[in-house]
């Protein structure tokens, strides 16, 4: 077994793992470009009323944001709701007349509701309040 | 994947979703008379963006495979069924 030989190896290695890959400058710049990128396609938002003039939020619900070709599509995971337009206020709003929507839908026909629409109700109970 | 807003009509009429046309256009799934899974619906022409193919595919519950089988007729309302009680979305006793 040649022992000087691995020590070789070994020391070598030790000087690639030492040597950085990127200067600081580059690692940071490299940082806000994969930022910009995830932003631009994608973003978690709080949603604070539901712009209706009978129901409101008790708590905000977060809501997701994605960008494809000019497109804003704007979507609450917890009740599988989405909606899109051109811009973000206007997915937004349409998002909001989604939950009011499915909730109003939901409420009447309380009675004959699957297991995802039960779970829904819940969610949506728990979240919303009339006045 | 891409839908075309044809092939969404085809789903819609296949699986007889109760359209509701208020503000906003969306569908029921209903099995023996619940309520199981609500589909987004979009009207006009040409092709349905990308991602939003894609919510509506995970509204339905289904694989790209899967779906594309219920567009081109070999998945029957009968197998979409099954699949749902599979994922457990359709229970045995909502079944009896």
């Amino acid at each position: 077994m040649d022992l000087s030989y691995d020590l070789r190896i070994m020391e070598n290695a030790s000087i690639m793992i030492q040597q950085p890959l990127l200067t600081k400058d580059q690692y940071r710049n490299l940082t806000k470009q994969i930022v910009h990128s995830i932003e631009t396609q994608f973003r978690i938002v709080p949603l604070n009323s539901l712009k209706h003039s009978r129901y409101r939020l008790k708590t905000p619900v977060h809501i997701t944001l994605e960008f494809e070709k000019g497109l804003v599509i704007a979507g609450l995971d917890d009740i599988e709701a989405f909606a899109y337009a051109d811009t973000t206020s206007e997915a937004i709003d349409h998002l909001c007349g989604e939950i009011v929507q499915i909730y109003e839908d939901l409420k009447e026909d309380k009675e004959n509701l699957g297991y995802l629409p039960e779970k829904w109700l819940r969610f949506l109970e728990e979240k919303i309040e009339c006045s | 994947m891409q839908l075309k807003k044809t092939e969404l009509t085809r789903i819609f009429n296949k699986l007889n979703l109760e359209v509701r046309s208020t503000t906003h256009h969306y569908g029921w799934f209903t099995y023996q008379g619940k309520k199981i899974l609500r589909v987004h619906y979009s009207h006009g022409k040409g092709d349905i963006p990308g991602k939003v193919s894609d919510k509506i595919r995970s509204q339905l519950k289904l694989s790209q495979d899967d779906l594309r089988e219920l567009i081109n007729c070999p998945l029957s309302v009968a197998d979409y069924i099954e699949i749902l009680k599979r994922k457990g979305l359709i229970n045995d006793i909502e079944n009896t």
